[in-house]
């Protein structure tokens, strides 16, 4: 399941939704709006989506996912609209017999959203200026370090 | 008055020489010298400063390396002074010779330039123009300032502007995609279409809309993008966005239709 959605994520009801006696491994991920980007300060974020799109291609990566990892259910919620420093932006649930595929299956969830969901972040720095921002341009599907852009 | 075709060397974008591309059935500098031949006295062929290849028509070449397409007409004018001389880019394939005919019937000798307005985005087009020779000197001290960019010199001379009837006379040949949108207007005309068109994130801000329904005459995604890239500044590359149509992704190459919503987005910043 892929959601967009304007309001809080409710984290304690999306993992409910989760549990699986099957299941013995639930990896979540949880994006938090961080109060700095590229050495200056964040007071806010908005994201804006692709209404269609964002929704279509979110639902792709899930059902991807569900065909090539052995896991039993996955879950993905991204917020659009305004946030503040510390809320959280998106969050990736899955869960499976085992933690290996609960944990792999998830990389690869937070990751494909990354690169494939038309979302868009602009940030209000501190000092009031306003910008879309750019993804990290060494940030493919399979992630990097961060040890330079932070 | 004398022409100086620029060949512009091996494109990277494109992956091979342009000059040698063939498009329906002959090469982009038969075809250009082709247009320019019974219109001018005699047709050269601008070179690299170390080109050492045969070519059907007298070279002139650079007279150091790289110099850039100033360096072409720097060339040009220190093979002859006191010509007037048409300088054309190998790669505008939808040049017809009523364009170039109709630049020369307009052009004032004295005047330093007689160019077109890029329909696209009204700014003058350096590298399909006659350079009078008064402009030689102007050229000079450009280039002795340590500037290289054709557009910017163009800007400093005093000239005569031409409007093209068709707007995409001036489509530039970049890249493979643009092959296809070329290979596409030949095919079937430069028909207008009406297309919706949705900006995200950046791009929306940039050309102050988050959507506009436009008239267009571009054959598939890459012409309109070039239309509206030149429309509204927008400073991302080609390679940076995403097109869609109709809310699916698509290929820069899918042929543009009437009715169409398109989309054009920046680069994903989720999470």
């Amino acid at each position: 399941m892929f959601v967009i959605q304007e309001k809080e994520i409710d984290l304690s009801s999306l993992r409910c939704e989760m549990l699986d006696p099957c299941c013995g491994a639930l990896v979540v991920f949880e994006g938090l709006v961080r109060n700095h980007h590229e050495g200056r300060s964040v007071s806010e974020l908005h994201y804006a989506h692709h209404p269609v799109l964002a929704q279509r291609e979110g639902q792709r990566i899930i059902d991807e996912l569900m065909n090539q990892y052995p896991i039993t259910k996955a879950i993905a919620v991204h917020r659009v609209g305004t946030l503040k420093i510390g809320e959280c932006a998106v969050v990736t649930l899955t869960v499976a017999p085992h933690r290996q595929a609960a944990f792999e299956a998830n990389r690869f969830l937070i990751d494909s959203i990354k690169a494939r969901v038309p979302i868009w972040k602009k940030e209000t720095y501190c000092s009031g200026e306003v910008e879309w921002t750019s993804p990290c341009p060494n940030c493919g599907p399979l992630g990097h370090s961060h040890q330079s852009c932070s | 008055m004398k022409a100086l075709i620029l060949s512009g060397g091996k494109s990277s974008r494109m992956g091979q020489d342009k000059a040698s591309l063939v498009i329906s059935g002959s090469s982009l500098l038969d075809q250009i010298s082709a247009l320019l031949k019974p219109l001018v006295s005699e047709v050269f062929l601008s070179v690299a400063h170390d080109d050492q290849q045969e070519y059907p028509m007298t070279p002139i070449a650079d007279l150091e390396p790289q110099p850039g397409p100033l360096g072409g007409l720097q060339a040009a004018f220190a093979e002859d002074a006191n010509a007037t001389w048409f300088l054309v880019a190998v790669d505008l394939p939808r040049l017809k010779t009523e364009d170039l005919r109709a630049l020369i019937d307009q052009h004032d000798p004295s005047k330093d330039a007689t160019c077109f307005l890029n329909p696209l985005d009204q700014h003058p087009e350096p590298l399909c123009a006659i350079y009078s020779p008064s402009a030689a000197v102007k050229l000079e001290s450009f280039l002795n300032e340590n500037q290289r960019c054709a557009r910017r010199f163009l800007a400093t001379l005093n000239r005569r502007e031409c409007r093209t009837l068709d707007p995409q006379t001036l489509l530039n040949l970049n890249r493979p995609e643009q092959l296809v949108e070329l290979e596409a207007l030949n095919q079937c005309g430069s028909n207008k279409k009406e297309v919706t068109v949705e900006y995200f994130a950046k791009l929306s801000q940039e050309a102050q809309t988050h959507c506009e329904t436009l008239q267009t005459t571009a054959a598939t995604l890459t012409g309109l993008w070039e239309e509206v890239r030149l429309k509204h500044g927008f400073t991302l590359d080609f390679s940076h966005i995403k097109p869609a149509i109709n809310n699916e992704f698509a290929q820069w190459t899918s042929p543009l239709e009437s009715g169409q919503l398109i989309a054009f987005m920046p680069p994903f910043a989720g999470g």
